[in-house]
């Protein structure tokens, strides 16, 4: 029973970025990583989250470093346009290799 | 080959951000139908002028429906499309050119035998502008190659066929209306399946 447990392939969960696992964040940080940038209408309408949950998703994102959020008015009306930061770009793809290689263990 | 899902919904984005709406077949249709109308009524060197206006039309068109609906998206453009883009501006400005100048340069009873030709060559360079301008620029749509075929064919058609003076205006006229119709009902749709949302 030991010699069978030993054998078992060692899976570090840590390895996971936190910030990008979350299951709305990765939803966001995926559809930020397919195109140069994208206004706030663009992720309410891809990820199906509400104004105030995608609000509160994209600060944490912010902050930690992955997005750049450019606040402007185009008519007096606002608009929100966000994109990937090179940093952001790096999380995304070790977060897939990370991904991928847990996955392979498994 | 299964591909690879990154790409897949990069191309999903593409798609939704380009032609779901129907905007650039109503605009390439209606300047289609514009053209060939002003050329059966002969005047045939004011159209050319309203060229650069299709991207312009189709970009205030879809702030007005398309962006409020599913947002902006600035799709990444590789290297080979943004050269293929700059070549497309750049061989459009030489061929309107040398056909405004070897046209203007000729004498008065020369103009009529030679403007049959000269306008199935502005009507089909136009036809490849538009389309190329509407589908190829942005993504590798399959629908692409059928317009490449169609427009191949229509090319082979006019060569083999030398049809009467004026069948070639019917058909692109027939073309650019086909192109409204499909363009109006999938703008149509399109606002009936997404509605208007807010900024933050």
């Amino acid at each position: 029973m030991n010699k069978e447990m030993d054998t078992t392939p060692e899976i570090n969960l840590e390895e996971l970025d936190r910030i990008i696992h979350e299951p709305a964040r990765l939803n966001i940080m995926l559809y930020l990583y397919v195109v140069e940038k994208a206004d706030f209408v663009y992720l309410v309408h891809k990820t199906g989250l509400t104004k105030g949950n995608l609000s509160v998703h994209l600060q944490k994102l912010e902050q930690s470093g992955y997005i750049e959020i450019i606040k402007e008015f185009v008519n007096r009306i606002p608009h929100t346009l966000i994109q990937l930061t090179p940093q952001g770009r790096n999380a995304f793809d070790s977060y897939r290799e990370t991904i991928k290689n847990l996955l392979e263990q498994v | 080959m299964k591909q690879d899902p990154i790409a897949r919904i990069e191309r999903e984005v593409v798609q939704e951000q380009t032609h779901r709406d129907g905007i650039p077949q109503i605009v390439v249709g209606t300047f289609l139908v514009f053209a060939m109308l002003s050329m059966l009524d002969g005047n045939s060197s004011i159209f050319p002028v309203f060229v650069p206006f299709i991207p312009l039309a189709i970009r205030a068109l879809r702030k007005r429906f398309t962006y409020p609906r599913i947002g902006y998206a600035q799709i990444k453009e590789s290297r080979r499309n943004r050269l293929l883009g700059i070549w497309l501006v750049l061989s459009i400005l030489v061929a309107g050119l040398l056909a405004f100048f070897i046209f203007r340069g000729m004498p008065q009873t020369a103009k009529q035998p030679a403007q049959l030709h000269y306008l199935i060559m502005i009507a089909v360079a136009f036809m490849i502008i538009a389309l190329s301008i509407a589908f190829v620029l942005k993504n590798k749509h399959t629908l692409v190659i059928w317009y490449a075929i169609l427009i191949a064919v229509f090319i082979l058609a006019i060569l083999v066929f030398k049809p009467g003076r004026h069948t070639v205006h019917w058909i692109v006229l027939t073309f650019g209306a086909a192109h409204i119709l499909y363009g109006s009902i999938s703008l149509i749709s399109f606002l009936r399946k997404y509605p208007v949302l807010q900024d933050e």
